[in-house]
This record gives C-alpha cells, structure tokens and sequence, in this order.
C-alpha cells in the first residue's frame, strides 16, 4: 500500500492561506470602514504591502487606539484585533497567553488573554507575527530553493549529458571568454544603482531589472558567440575538446565545501545591512550544489537507456533529448530532492534569523521571532509556538518528499 | 533401472495477490520427478514454469505470492516431508543439501564482492560441518565442471571470468552439496549457443555422475530435446500437455504444443511465413480452446517456398543497385589510457569490415556476443563514432556529415532495438512518442495528418486506434516491440537495421513479429540489416547472411549456401552448436543416454 500525500499538502495549503489571509484574520485595522462616506478597505491593502500608511483629515492613523477612536459612519473589525507590526503598549513586557491582560476596551479580564500566544518585549502580539511569519519564511524558502534548483538542474544536466566530450569551435570559445567581460560591464556594472533603486521601490520592480539585466548579459553573449562560430567557420580553425564535466563538478565541489553562514556574515557586513533579497540568493547559492550532484547522477543513468539511443536515431535534437526525454524522467528524483531541499532551506533561513544576521529587523519571520524568545528566556511562548511551526513546516515538506519519492517508486 | 521418487508434486496451486486482483499463476500442476531424470519445463513467459520451481524451494515472496494448495513432497535421506507446508527455518536444511538451484542470470548470481573460490567455500561450509577442506573440495568440483585453471578461477572476483565460467561456477556451487534434485531456471539463456551446448553437455554428464533429478526450465525446445526425457508443456499456470520427449516431439497432442513446435524457424526449410500459435488455435474469453488444424508436418508443407521461388528471390535482390557500402570500418574502444589521457590499449570491436548492402534486401548479421555485430549496426548510424573506414549510404559518406546533417539523415535509415521494454520513454504516450520523430522532420504539414497516419501505422502493426493514448507500461513485450516498429516506420525510411529485436521475445510472438517484418519490407520497399545472435533467425529471415567473430568478418554469401556448406571452421562451430529440436537429435541424445546407463 502507498501511502497517501493529500493530507500533507492540504494542511500545507491550509497553513498557506491562513498566513496570506492573516492581515484579515487578526488586525488592529478594520477590514472595512465608512468614513466621510468614502469606503475604505485597510486590511485588504495591508495584504499587498503591510507598510502603508492612510491619512484621514490630515492625520497618519498608525497606533491601535487612533483606528479605535475614530467616529466610524460604519465598520467591520477583523477576527481577532491585533496586528502583526503595531504594538499594544498595555500589554508590554513579555505578557503570558495564561495571564490576565488589558483589553482594548481598557478592562482587565482575569485568566483569557486578548493576545491568545502572548506578547513579546514591545507588546507585539505573537499569534499575528507568527501567521504572517510563515508566509515570509515560506516565501524566502521557495525563492531561494527554485532559484537553487534551476541554477543546480541547468548545471548538473549540462555536465552529465556532455560529459567530458564537449566540442566547441576555438573562436566561439575565445569570443566567450572574452565576451563575459562587456557582458557583465553593460549588463550589471552599468545598471547597478538602477537595480538598487528598483528594489527600493519594491521587490517586483527589483525582480524586473535584475531580469532585464541578465538579459542583456545573455545576449551580449549569444551574439558574440555567433561571431565566433562565423570566425570558426571562415577560417576553419578547428574544434578543441572542452572539459565541461570536470569544470562544473569542480565549482560544485568549490561551493558545496564552502560554509554559507560565513558568507552570510561576510556579505551583511559587506553591504552593511540585512537584505531579504541578499539572503534569498546566498540561500540559493549555497544550495544548488545538492541538485547538480543529483541532476548529473540521474543524466548520467538515464543517458544509457535505450529509449534515449532510440531518439538519438530518430534524429531528435539533442536540446529536446535532455529535456522531453531526460529531464523529464528525472522529475520524480529531483522534487524529492526539491522538497527536503525547502525543509533545509527553512532551517537555514530560522538558524540566520535567529543569529540575527538573516532578514532585516522589520521582517518577521518564524526565525527572528525565535530570536526574541531568546531575549527573556521564561517567555517560553515565544520559543514554543514558533518552534513548533518550523518543525510542522518541515515535517511537512520531508513527508511530502518521502511520500513522492515512494510513489513514483513502481514496486 | 528401478525408479525411485525424489519430488512428487501434487495439484500445486501458487497465487499472487494483488490489490485488484487474485493471480493463479500455477493451477494445479501435478508430476513426479524420478532419480537420475530429466524433467524439461517449456512454457512462454508467464505460462507459471519459474513460480512451480520457486514454490519448491520455498522462494515465493510472501506477500504477494501464496501456495495456496497441494503437496511438494521431497523424498530425502530422511524420510519424506512435505514442502509445501514447512516453516521457512525447517526450509532451509533442505535447499542446498537436497534441492539446488540454478538461475538464468550468471552475471547477477554472484556476489560480485567476494571471489568465486570464496562464495563457493561459502557455499560448502554452510551445509558441512567439520572434517572437510572446503577448499580442497571447492577445486576438485571446479575439476568437476571442467573450468580451465581452477586455480586462478578460485581467486578471480566474478566480473573477472566470462559468463560461461560464471554459469560453470554457479553449477559446481550448486553441487558442492551434492543435492539430489537439480533445478536449472533457463541456465543458459543468456549465455551463446556454442558455450550453450558445453554447458548442457556438463549438465548431462554431472547428472550421469551423481544420479541426480533435474527440473530444466527453459522456453527453448531446441534446448529441450537435447537434454530432457520428460517435458511438460505450460500455458498460463496448467500443464497441457505432458509426456516423453520423444512423444511430444514426433507426434504432439494439444494444439499448443503444435504451435510452439511449428513457429520455431527451421534451419532445414524455407518457409513464406511461420506459423504461430493463433495458426492452431484460438483462444475463447472463458479459457476455451478452439482447435484450428491439426498436423505440423501439412502446415508447414503449405508454406514451404519452392527452390525455384527461392532462386528467383536471390537473382532479384542480387540484381539491384547498392543502397549501403561499407569500406574497411573499424570502431576501436580505448581499454586503458596511459597517464596523458591518450588510450593506450584499444578494443577492436569492429576491425575492417566491408560489405554491400543491396536495395530490397535482407542482410543477416551473425555471431556471439561480444563479436562486435552491435557495435557495427550502430556504428553505421554513428550512434557511435567510427575509427576509421567508410560508410556510404545511396552514395552519400555518412562518416564525414556534419551533426545537424547527420540528424536530417537520420529519417532514411531507422534501428529498432533488442528491449522493447526499455526503448519507449515511460512517460510518453504512444501517439507522441510516435508524432515527435515526424515533426521534427517535418512529415505532413499539420497533426491532423500525422495523427491519421499514426493510426493507420499502428493498424497495420495489429495495433488499436484507442493504443494512441496509453503509455508503455500498459502493453506486453510483443506489443511494445510492435509500436518501436511503427515509430520507425513512422519517418518513411527506407532501411532498417533491427538490432536483436525478437530475441527479448517469446517464439511465438518471435514468430508473429517476424512475420510482420518481412510482410512491412514488402509493402513499404525496405532494405534490412538483421543482426542476432539466433543463426535460426537470421536464416529464416535473410536473403544474404554475413557472420562475424572477434570484430572480423568470417564468412558472407547467400545465407542458405553458407548454412548448407559452411566454408569456415568457426562458421561450422556455430552451426553445430544450435538446439534443432529435430527427432533425429533427440533419438540420438536417449540412445546416448541409454548407453551410459548400460555401462554403469
């Protein structure tokens, strides 16, 4: 009998969803209010970007009590009245979920606290960061593991399919090497500050540009490689055997062996502060040496099988050979790997947070809200609950890989 | 001589369950095997001839597998138990000691991490205690089994020896206890017809020798009628036929029987088509036989060509143009590269071979393993690179095409390979994988077109349209190895070179897709190259035949000529060592026997 999967990604997706939906589920903003008969939809707009800001006759409403004051024409409050980023100064100083605690309405209710998981040193409520915590641990694991998994499946299926016999043209390889350097010059030097300040704005912009970059870096190649190969061709200079397996296994080898943690370090102190997007990358960096290791093992053994000659004879192109016919029978392999993959990834994103050299300080994640346990030792709540979700997260994700890598298995 | 009873079976039952379903691979099979017999087991894959002797050694997995009825009874030293019934820990006093077994796969039944000499010392320890050096013994059974240099076998590791050493090493093994039943599961089917024939002549000798039982299963009836006194004939869990060897051979009973007698190709004739089973019988939904004919001697009469017909056949093929010349071709494999990287020693797979190959034509491609007959099919596709020599296909050089003309070539010349399980990418369907290859050369215009001529092909390979849409796992070996036929005719080739590709195949579905083959060479006007290993094959099929050893060519010529007055000596040899399965051989074989009794 295999064993089923459903229950996992249905508690996945549940979790998934509550913590997208956790502005409108716990929030010290209305969901919905009337004001001056203009409709104004706050906790929907704190999904999208959970710094903005709504100015109401001149004024910035920021703390609780000025969204509580307000003379509504009419209003829809949230679930459960706390927010992840705003603070409740009632009930500061580490407050006990057992504990009697300060209401909104200013009246202490003995044994049921308003802050269900408690509070931490400044009076953040420890449910609300915890769901959204989730959502932002989930997010950097899933950048930072698909940005390793293409790196790694690219690399590790270029060195398994081509092995050590890889013929390339003497001018197309000269004009490589040669075009990096313009290559990297127009497509990053030049366009720095533009990518810094698209991630200023926001991180879809920033996305954008870094794309846009490695376009032209792409592209600058690609056409000084065409001029290669015509060098090639005009002049006839011959073909020279490029060692590409050897080349790739060895920076395999150089990333797989270096500690991350103290690039980490090395880099925050580099560019003198904490950055998500800076983090996502070194994560992906340092973990894309486990999926080429795989990625080449599998090219390796799926390359002897006989339906891969076959389509070699019927004249396939070798690029769709790897792809339609390789790669594809490589998938169960390696989203096993990409699932216990996130589950590291997960833990390598809490153990940074918690050292305080992952995210920055206004991103909470599951990781830094572990770091503000350690500050007051007997608020056990904080270690607790998060705690307790990472090892959920990743009990999940190693399930759903094992059962994945059982199913595909034909007994 | 007395008959004294080793292992009577009796109305055995083995099933296999499944989460859908319950599988009776053996049906009530009773026999008796007797001191100093031979039993031949013939049945095609999944007839339930492996599963009755592994449920007599106590080897069914379970779960799945259940003997669920009847009696295994072992008339040992010690009195009679019965097998069927006993604890796993009482089991194994009796394997090795009384049965033993050998298996298909030499290659695979040793561990490949200890010495020969090691496993069977091993062997020999388990089941003896005290007194006896071991090693002493294991280098006298080596003697036994005739192993050139027991010696060095004793301290060579498995990969070391070739694999009828292998098989030789796993028979002494299995004697080392001196068992009074021998179970031999096709032991030489995957080793070559001339080492074939010593390993069968060992069988006999060792059985003179030690009196033992042995239950040989094969699907081979030529292997069968040099060996058994006894064969019982299997078809989907039940025997349907049983007897004296000479009986089943001269005049069979059942229809199926009839059928797998008549669709092996015979070397003696040559035939227009060969018969199958469906020639004899035709099988109800409810397990119901309808007899067809009757006689293989008539059946086969009526497809016999004539010599005439033959002549006219060779004068054609002789008289058309050259569609293939191949020029002195070598494909050398470097062995060992010296500290440089540049190979020092090299492997001679293919070493100078030439020949024609004439439009309309059947070429067969014949040797033993490891003669280099693979390496030159797929060297002449340059899936592998040639060393040196010409190819010249319809005046074209292949050797010297750039690849993406090499890949626009690649539509006129198609192979289809030996595994047909192994050639389908698993997670294609049938319609795609046979689309891909004519969209990337661009047959018809649109899918529409392609998918109709898709389906006609697969009609024409007795396939179904509604097979479109199913993926591999979902069809048996003969199915499968008819939609690798499709896909390459797919392209519209006009040469095909089929590399052993009915030898994973039971003979009569063997027979089905031979039959096939030439009929598809004259609807489509196609030029083969068969390779095999079965010189029986490769008769029946090849206008001109070229044998090959050691990367050379040892002999061409028109394939019935070359059969008949073999020039060569290592031709000869091969000849020789075939199972004909005729009853000249198999009188011969029991006269032989008879008089090795007489002498005792």
């Amino acid at each position: 009998m295999k064993k089923g999967i459903k229950w996992h990604l249905r508690i996945l997706l549940i979790l998934l969803l509550v913590s997208f939906f956790a502005p409108i589920i716990t929030n010290n903003k209305p969901i919905y209010f009337k004001l001056n008969d203009i409709h104004h939809f706050p906790a929907f707009k704190d999904l999208i970007n959970p710094n903005h800001t709504i100015i109401i006759d001149g004024r910035v409403l920021n703390s609780s009590s000025d969204w509580r004051n307000m003379k509504y024409q009419s209003v829809l409050w949230a679930p459960l009245r706390n927010g992840a980023m705003a603070r409740d100064p009632h009930n500061q100083d580490f407050q006990s979920p057992l504990k009697r605690s300060v209401y909104n309405d200013g009246k202490i209710k003995e044994i049921t606290s308003q802050h269900i998981l408690g509070t931490d040193r400044q009076g953040h409520d420890v449910f609300a960061q915890l769901l959204s915590g989730i959502k932002y641990s989930l997010m950097i694991g899933f950048s930072s593991i698909i940005l390793a998994a293409a790196l790694g499946i690219l690399l590790g299926a270029v060195s398994g399919f081509y092995q050590n016999v890889y013929k390339i043209g003497k001018g197309a390889l000269i004009a490589i090497c040669i075009s990096l350097l313009p290559a990297w010059f127009y497509g990053f030097s030049i366009r720095s500050y533009a990518i810094i300040d698209g991630f200023q704005e926001n991180a879809i912009n920033g996305t954008l540009q870094i794309l846009f970059s490695l376009l032209i870096f792409v592209g600058i190649i690609k056409i000084f490689t065409w001029l290669g190969k015509r060098i090639d061709k005009a002049f006839e200079l011959g073909f020279i055997n490029f060692p590409i397996d050897n080349f790739i296994t060895g920076i395999t080898e150089i990333f797989s062996s270096v500690p991350s943690i103290i690039i980490v370090v090395t880099v925050a102190a580099i560019t003198g502060g904490k950055s998500t997007l800076i983090l996502i990358i070194l994560l992906g960096l340092s973990s894309w040496p486990v999926f080429a290791r795989i990625t080449r093992g599998e090219v390796l053994r799926l390359k002897g099988m006989p339906y891969i000659e076959s389509a070699t004879a019927l004249g396939i192109k070798k690029s769709k050979i790897i792809t339609h016919h390789i790669l594809i029978n490589a998938m169960p392999t390696l989203t096993v790997a990409i699932a216990f993959g996130f589950g590291s990834v997960l833990l390598a994103e809490s153990a940074l947070s918690f050292l305080n050299i992952g995210v920055p300080d206004h991103t909470i994640t599951l990781g830094a809200l572990l770091r503000s346990g350690r500050e007051h030792i007997q608020a056990w709540w904080l270690i607790v609950f998060p705690g307790a979700m990472i090892f959920l997260l990743i009990y999940l994700f190693n399930q759903i890989g094992d059962r994945i890598s059982e199913r595909s298995n034909p007994v | 001589m007395g008959k004294t009873p080793l292992l009577e079976i009796k109305n055995l039952v083995t099933e296999f369950h499944t989460e859908d379903e319950i599988i009776p691979a053996v049906n009530n099979v009773s026999f008796t095997l007797h001191r100093g017999e031979t039993i031949g087991i013939v049945g095609e894959s999944g007839s339930g001839k492996s599963v009755t002797s592994l449920s007599a050694m106590g080897l069914i997995q379970s779960p799945p597998g259940k003997i669920v009825a009847g009696n295994i009874q072992l008339h040992s030293t010690s009195g009679v138990v019965d097998l069927a019934n006993l604890p796993n820990s009482e089991m194994r006093k009796y394997r090795g000691n009384e049965i033993a077994m050998i298996f298909q796969e030499p290659m695979t039944s040793l561990n490949p991490v200890y010495t020969c000499g090691n496993q069977v010392v091993e062997a020999i320890k388990l089941h003896q205690k005290g007194g006896v050096n071991a090693k002493e013994k294991a280098l006298q059974l080596f003697r036994e089994v005739k192993l050139s240099r027991p010696n060095e076998i004793f301290k060579s590791y498995p990969h070391e020896i070739s694999g009828g050493q292998k098989q030789r090493v796993m028979i002494a093994m299995a004697m080392s206890c001196e068992p009074s039943i021998l179970i031999a599961d096709e032991p030489t089917t995957a080793l070559d017809v001339t080492v074939q024939k010593e390993i069968l002549e060992l069988m006999n000798e060792m059985q003179y020798k030690k009196k033992m039982g042995i239950l040989f299963i094969t699907h081979d009836l030529g292997v069968i009628a040099e060996l058994a006194d006894k064969v019982i004939v299997m078809n989907k869990g039940r025997i349907v036929e049983s007897g004296n060897v000479l009986d089943i051979f001269s005049n069979p009973q059942h229809p199926y029987t009839r059928g797998l007698l008549a669709c092996r190709p015979t070397l003696k004739r040559r035939l227009k088509s060969l018969p199958t089973t469906s020639t004899f019988m035709t099988q109800n939904n409810d397990g119901s036989i309808v007899e067809i004919t009757d006689d293989v001697q008539s059946v086969l009469d009526k497809l016999e060509l004539s010599n005439e017909q033959v002549a006219n056949r060779i004068k054609h093929v002789l008289s058309q143009r050259t569609i293939l010349k191949v020029q002195d071709l070598k494909t050398y494999f470097p062995i060992n590269n010296n500290f440089f990287g540049k190979p020092k020693r090299w492997l001679r797979a293919v070493d100078g071979v030439s020949f024609e190959v004439f439009e309309g034509e059947t070429l067969g491609l014949v040797g033993e393993s490891g003669c280099g007959k693979t390496t030159l099919g797929r060297t002449i596709l340059r899936l592998i690179e040639p060393t040196s020599g010409s190819i010249q296909y319809d005046g074209i050089e292949i050797t010297e095409l750039s690849q993406s003309e090499l890949r626009k070539m690649r539509k006129n010349i198609q192979i289809i390979f030996q595994d047909p399980y192994s050639s389908l990418n698993p997670r294609m369907t049938i319609g795609a994988a046979i689309m891909e290859p004519m969209r990337v050369h661009g047959i018809f215009d649109n899918d529409v077109d392609r998918k109709d001529y898709v389906i006609a092909l697969l009609k024409r390979v007795s396939m179904k349209e509604a097979h479109f849409y199913r993926y591999p796992h979902e069809f048996s070996g003969g199915q499968r190895q008819r939609i690798c036929i499709a896909r390459a005719l797919a392209v519209k080739p006009r040469f095909i070179i089929c590399d052993e590709s009915v030898s994973a195949l039971d003979v009569s579905v063997q027979a089905e897709v031979l039959n096939l083959l030439n009929e598809l060479r004259d609807e489509f006007g196609l030029t083969y190259v068969f390779i095999s290993h079965d010189l029986s094959v490769v008769k029946y099929m090849s206008d001109r035949m070229i044998v090959m050893n050691k990367g050379k060519v040892e002999e061409i010529g028109i394939a019935d000529e070359i059969y008949a007055n073999p020039k060569n000596a290592y031709t000869k040899k091969l000849i020789d060592s075939i199972p004909k399965g005729e009853i000249e051989d198999i009188k011969a074989h029991l006269k032989r026997k008879e008089e090795r009794q007489i002498v005792i």
